[in-house]
């Protein structure tokens, strides 16, 4: 009986390892920059687009002044997809703060939301390991592609692996939008590790 | 106003450290960067450099990054493309304190020499190294000048 509840307590208590494609994303609740409240299954309905962030890290300022983060979520929001960055830096570490987040943001004209997730607790939930790690969740709250933004590990497009940029982000939302299954569900993402407390 | 601005500047100029010539080795607090010349090329013909990247102190070379050198218009040497991947045919020194990591890159650079006289192999060597902490997107420019083969 007590291992039975001490495995009943772990399992409400420890968050899944990694969010699967093919299943319900983890819901989540999270304060943006400006405190304002945004719960995942709120966006029911709508595709949303998960960016995990850190405006320390190379990568992401690369991503994000030369390569596919430019306006990719600006695009993206025209035709209805709700785009959301998540920073899962702890206190004390690169990219943590609200003003650093703020000043990237504007720096970069980021017209969308960063989520705070200083415990970490929604980046180990999905098993986001780099920023940027992209996830791509479908209308019905399905996780439908985890990986990277591209094919370029250079975070600005120059290195294409095989010569021919992809744009898996696009891509997966593409598919989405044409009622097709997204052609490439899966990829290793890069960039610098998230700066989770532990 | 603006000749203000025009005389500060012109000021501020004059004051500013003449730019820093580009040589065959740069270094940083987290890496250094070599590019070595074969001893010398026969004119027109194909040799090979290497671009040797060391990672310093807690930093590895990063394996994931696309390292590549980006041809400047100052190389009178040729190359088959104006950015050349060096991660394929690599060679690279594992470390000998974070297992699994590689602290040196030395990836060979073919090129063809020029015509006549000396053949000048300048670029931008484009790499990442990383420590436990955090990760670091270099890009350092070199140079170096190959002799012409007498035989």
């Amino acid at each position: 009986m007590r291992t039975l509840l001490l495995t009943a307590l772990l399992a409400v208590a420890a968050p899944a390892l990694a969010a699967d494609v093919g299943k319900p994303a983890p819901d989540f609740t999270l304060k943006d920059l400006d405190g304002k409240v945004h719960k995942l299954s709120d966006y029911k309905g709508k595709t949303v687009v998960l960016e995990w962030f850190n405006p320390g890290c190379p990568y992401v300022v690369a991503a994000h002044t030369k390569g596919s983060l430019v306006d990719l979520a600006q695009k993206q929001a025209k035709a209805g997809v709700v785009w959301l960055a998540v920073n899962s830096g702890a206190p004390g570490k690169q990219g943590h703060g609200i003003e650093a987040n703020k000043a990237a943001a504007k720096s970069w004209s980021m017209a969308y939301p960063i989520l705070v997730d200083e415990t970490g607790t929604v980046g180990k939930a999905y098993g986001a390991t780099n920023t940027p790690h992209m996830f791509v969740v479908s209308k019905d709250g399905t996780l439908v592609y985890k990986g990277a933004i591209d094919n370029s590990p250079d975070g600005e497009r120059g290195s294409p692996q095989g010569g021919v940029l992809v744009e898996y982000v696009s891509s997966a939302v593409g598919d989405l939008g044409a009622g097709k299954p997204v052609r490439t569900a899966e990829t290793k993402a890069y960039g610098c590790g998230v700066k989770y407390a532990n | 106003m603006t000749l203000l601005a025009a005389i500060l500047a012109i000021a501020l100029a004059a004051d500013a450290p003449p730019t820093k010539a580009v040589g065959p080795r740069a270094e940083g607090e987290a890496y250094q960067v070599a590019l070595v010349p074969p001893p010398s090329a026969k004119p027109g013909a194909a040799a090979t450099a290497r671009v040797v990247v060391t990672a310093r102190g807690p930093y590895h070379v990063n394996r994931d990054y696309p390292t590549s050198f980006r041809v400047d218009k100052a190389s009178t040497a040729s190359f088959t493309a104006e950015k050349l991947p060096l991660g394929e045919g690599a060679e690279r020194t594992p470390c000998k304190d974070f297992p699994g990591e590689a602290c040196a890159l030395s990836a060979p650079l073919p090129f063809r020499a020029a015509a006549s006289g000396e053949t000048r192999i300048a670029g931008v060597v484009a790499f990442s190294v990383c420590n436990a902490d955090r990760c670091l997107i270099e890009k350092v420019p070199v140079a170096v000048s190959v002799a012409p083969a007498t035989k």
